[in-house]
């Protein structure tokens, strides 16, 4: 071995440190040279980058918490009063235990919608949110951090790539941060928070967790049960593609029940539909408009040879009488 | 950047780089062959990192440590090296862990105080400028201005800055290694620890 196992890592601490400052092409050649010149190279190299990534990673986190969240110790009652404070007066308490910068220039706003709605915001970064029906979320950028907190419904994310500002969005006591991505986090009752990456990468974590957060990459999907572990779920695109159907104002089913079909429904309108138990179980496979319930259930019908009856608020779908 | 090559990378950092130490720990026996432990982990890496899909590797510290014995069995054999590719047939060493339990994971509090404690370690200057570039994300000029220094020595503080990391993170945290240890033997005693050759 030509170089001493010092040497090795002085030439990796360099390349690490120029290739995360920027190489030119003359560089990068020499360098991908040099990583195939001995067998400790690849693996120096790897550990002196791997450097940057530790430091960015955990002190990134450890500046997001502290900065978001109390210590550890403090009661559950002051730990929901300091999270984007109750009020403003928490707002002020919460200054006074974290000194006053990270408080001073933020201002709260609230943005939300109503069933059947979709509203884009853009945010003043340049990122986008698109709320879905019946979704609310409250944002409050400041020097360091651009938070988000999903009060309920669904949110779609556009982030502007801005590494000194983490993104995070809070839903619950799970935190999500973008790592300059589109993703949703949504909130429905009877259901665990849950995030779509549409692209990039995020990373999630329980607010008071100790443990790594969990990054999940483009294509896929994490849960976060209230009585259990986060965890990634594989989902294939098409899958994806139609959870983001809302965006364009329209909820695309594959094979999905009646039964299940309706009840989406009725998150996007107060129009209810009403299925026969003798069909429920009877699928659908389209793509419709999400605020028109009644439209939707005549296109069933048609499909599926069912009758349809609106009365008022309500439209039932049902078998047909012979 | 997000190439393959740092994927790479940021896998080790996560998955391996925490527990070096302990990893270290386990290669005593080195000593008495006459090897550079150092030249032994790098190279630990870089047959890690060559496999074609780290996502076969389910345990990665244990395989970071047979990984190591087979080098320095290798070394002691003098066969010269074994090829890449099949070094890295992740079904020759990665094997299960007895028991689920046994699955531990260094907590990630415990990851972000060996940072911020190696982080203290660092000069000042290394210290500011790996933060303003890593962290904060500035750019070279921007570091250089906010320091009051040239952008060469932006390039000399990182440099500085990931080889004394390299040192501080491989020694590892006292508190740290003592813990993980107890739990490390049970999913690694079926090593093949002495050479035959």
């Amino acid at each position: 071995m030509s170089s001493t196992s010092q040497q090795v890592d002085e030439q990796a601490a360099k390349w690490a440190a120029l290739r995360d400052l920027g190489l030119t092409p003359q560089q990068e050649a020499e360098f991908q040279h040099w990583l195939k010149a001995d067998k400790r190279h690849l693996g120096a190299y790897a550990r002196a980058e791997g450097v940057l990534i530790r430091v960015e990673r955990s002190h990134g986190w450890a500046r997001d918490i502290s900065s978001i969240l109390p210590p550890v110790k403090t009661s559950p009652w002051t730990r929901r009063r300091l999270f984007f404070g109750g009020s403003l007066a928490a707002g002020f308490a919460a200054a006074g235990v974290f000194g006053v910068a990270l408080w001073k220039k933020s201002r709260r706003q609230i943005y939300a919608t109503g069933k059947g709605e979709v509203r884009e915001i853009l945010l003043a970064d340049g990122s986008v949110a698109k709320l879905n029906t019946a979704s609310t979320i409250e944002v409050q950028y400041t020097d360091d951090a651009r938070m988000i907190r999903l009060v309920a419904g669904e949110a779609l994310f556009d982030v502007a790539k801005n590494k000194a500002r983490p993104f995070v969005v809070r839903a619950n006591d799970t935190l999500v941060r973008a790592v300059g991505t589109s993703f949703t986090v949504s909130m429905l009752p009877r259901n665990p928070v849950r995030v779509l990456v549409k692209e990039g990468v995020v990373e999630l974590k329980r607010a008071d967790a100790t443990a790594a957060p969990l990054r999940v990459g483009a294509n896929s999907q994490a849960i976060a049960p209230h009585d259990g572990p986060i965890r990634a779920v594989p989902i294939d695109r098409s899958k994806l593609v139609r959870n983001l159907a809302w965006e364009y104002g329209r909820l695309a089913f594959d094979d999905q029940t009646l039964e299940a079909a309706a009840s989406e429904y009725a998150r996007y309108s107060d129009i209810r539909i009403v299925v026969d138990p003798a069909i429920a179980n009877k699928t659908i496979t389209g793509s419709f408009v999400s605020n028109d319930p009644i439209g939707f259930a005549r296109n069933a019908g048609a499909l599926l040879d069912l009758q349809v009856e609106v009365n008022g608020r309500e439209v039932k779908i049902f078998r047909r009488s012979p | 950047m997000s190439d393959d090559l740092s994927d790479r990378s940021r896998w080790l950092a996560i998955n391996v780089l925490p527990h070096e130490a302990l990893i270290r720990s386990k290669l005593n026996d080195i000593r008495s062959y006459n090897l550079d432990i150092e030249d032994v982990i790098q190279e630990t890496y870089t047959r890690m990192l060559s496999v074609p899909s780290l996502e076969t590797i389910r345990h990665p510290k244990q395989y970071a440590v047979k990984t190591a014995k087979a080098i320095i069995i290798d070394h002691v054999r003098h066969a010269r090296v074994v090829s890449i590719a099949s070094a890295g047939r992740s079904d020759t060493v990665d094997v299960p862990e007895r028991s689920a339990t046994a699955e531990e994971r260094l907590e990630f509090q415990e990851e972000v105080a060996a940072v911020e404690e190696a982080l203290a370690a660092l000069p000042e200057k290394c210290r500011m400028t790996l933060l303003l570039r890593r962290v904060e994300g500035l750019p070279q000029k921007e570091v250089a201005h906010r320091l009051g220094i040239s952008e060469k020595m932006v390039e000399r503080h990182m440099t500085d800055s990931i080889k004394h990391l390299i040192k501080l993170f491989g020694r590892g945290r006292k508190t740290r290694v003592q813990t993980s240890n107890r739990a490390f033997e049970i999913g690694g005693s079926d090593v093949v620890d002495k050479p035959t050759g």
